[in-house]
């Protein structure tokens, strides 16, 4: 079993990963580049706005995660959301972190060392074992596994020669961006608008419990116009979703307090693995995330603990 | 013989010219830097003015995008653009500083602004490669150039060869 393990990535796989081996007594070191927990279940506070810029919400499929959830719901942590009916197409209760998405992974992360605003650029297989080289110059090290917790593309350029980069290879995602308003009046909608234009979904984020009492809208674009867009500059694309936002509403938008785009370069799994994980015990090194079982956060919940689980246990 | 010789020819041109890459991207550097003082005092003066109404730099030309009246919107526009501009011109600033000094010429080529790179190129002053960055262009371009000119020149006494035997 390892003793001591480095995580790439405090998503919610990373972490659902990190809490079974915290459990099964290893000693864990999470890894986030960026200043806060959740990678895709993320949340962007500005100026006392909150923003799920990310994923907008969480439907359980298993017994695993409706018991995480409801575990959550219970410490006021998660919410059903809508409060009324809403229609959706998986038709399953939805349940959003409180008082912003990245709640849910936080959640599996109590009293965990993770180290955020810390950027892994290398890691180093010896016969030590693992050194993770940062962005700041720094080694650290030696750890006995290391647990790739992030997007394929990523995942890959940080293996050394291993099999697992070919298998990898084949997960695909697609991209999306991201529009975050905040508007000085109520706008004269429903709190979710699904629509077959450019912007494919938009809601008002303070409809979700715990918000901000501020008008704020997350906005994402449909795949195909975030594809032909993609590497444009965020303030572009910030104000064309607005004018677009606008139009697929019908109407005049209010004062516009706050607006800015997001790029998520890998929002959602178009081409999963196909498997739970990925482990080699011998080189010890794992492979965990929504990559390997498809696009919604309880898979990536599935894969991190199923993965958490097989590294304690000494299998696979 | 004149093969050899043609190729260290074109090796030395390319060295030459590829040589002077690193003092090009330079110039044009600082040449982008100046741009961006221009227009850093507009961009900050519309920010603090943004700031003062409670809205962030987009939430504020976004304001102008919605306003009914021509007159304003093309003001906006106009703003929208220089801002816009601005932040091209600072991303790609930042861009060629993180870059290793090797991949500078890369960085340069995927992202110059044409007008800034023209105006270099009008003002150019060449330098004598002193850096070890401009003493390894000049060798990678004696190289490409040599090793291009050879393949070329064999290929053309093969075909001339070729044609020796089918004639002779």
């Amino acid at each position: 079993m390892s003793r001591h393990v480095a995580i790439i990535g405090a998503g919610i796989a990373g972490l659902a990963c990190g809490r079974r081996l915290t459990e099964a007594g290893c000693t864990v070191v999470i890894y986030e580049r960026n200043p806060g927990l959740g990678g895709r279940c993320g949340t962007c506070r500005i100026d006392g706005m909150v923003f799920d810029h990310g994923a907008q919400y969480a439907t359980a499929q298993s017994d695993a995660f409706r018991s995480y959830l409801m575990a959550a719901r219970e410490r006021d942590q998660a919410a059903r959301w809508p409060e009324e009916e809403h229609e959706r197409q998986d038709d399953r209760e939805a349940y959003v972190g409180i008082p912003g998405m990245s709640t849910l992974a936080g959640g599996l992360a109590p009293g965990a060392d993770v180290r955020l605003k810390t950027e892994v650029t290398s890691l180093l297989h010896t016969a030590k074992g693992w050194a993770v080289g940062l962005a700041n110059g720094d080694a650290e090290g030696c750890f006995s596994s290391v647990v790739l917790a992030v997007p394929a593309p990523r995942a890959i350029s940080l293996l050394p020669e291993h099999p697992f980069r070919q298998r990898l290879e084949t997960v695909r995602y697609a991209p999306c961006w991201a529009g975050l308003a905040a508007f000085g009046e109520a706008l004269e909608v429903p709190d979710i608008v699904e629509t077959g234009g450019p912007i494919q979904w938009a809601a008002r984020n303070n409809s979700k419990r715990g918000r901000p009492d501020v008008e704020c809208w997350v906005m994402h674009a449909s795949v195909p116009w975030s594809r032909d867009r993609l590497e444009e500059e965020e303030s572009v694309i910030a104000l064309e979703l607005l004018e677009t936002f606008g139009m697929q509403i019908g109407g005049t938008l209010p004062q516009t307090l706050h607006l800015s785009a997001h790029r998520w370069r890998h929002a959602r799994v178009e081409h999963p693995l196909g498997e739970d994980f990925l482990h080699d015990e011998e080189w010890g090194i794992g492979v965990c995330g929504d990559g390997c079982i498809g696009p919604r956060v309880e898979s990536a919940f599935l894969s991190g603990d199923a993965l958490g689980r097989a590294m304690a246990g000494g299998g696979r | 013989m004149i093969g050899k010789t043609l190729a260290i020819a074109m090796g030395l041109v390319c060295g030459a010219l590829l040589s002077q890459g690193p003092e090009f991207v330079q110039q044009y550097s600082q040449r982008l830097g100046g741009r961006l003082d221009e227009l850093r005092g507009f961009v900050e003066r519309f920010d603090r003015d943004a700031a003062a109404a409670g809205l962030n730099r987009l939430s504020a030309l976004a304001e102008y995008q919605e306003n009914s009246s021509n007159f304003v919107s093309a003001r906006g526009r106009d703003a929208a653009d220089t801002i816009l501009r601005f932040e091209r011109y600072e991303a790609h600033r930042n861009a060629l500083r993180e870059a290793a000094p090797f991949s500078r010429l890369w960085v340069f080529a995927r992202d110059a602004d044409g007008e800034i790179a023209a105006a270099t190129a009008e003002d150019y002053q060449p330098a004598v490669p002193v850096t070890l960055e401009g003493l390894a262009h000049a060798g990678a371009g004696f190289g490409i150039g040599a090793l291009i000119t050879g393949l070329f020149a064999r290929m053309l006494r093969k075909r001339r060869e070729r044609k020796i035997i089918i004639t002779g």
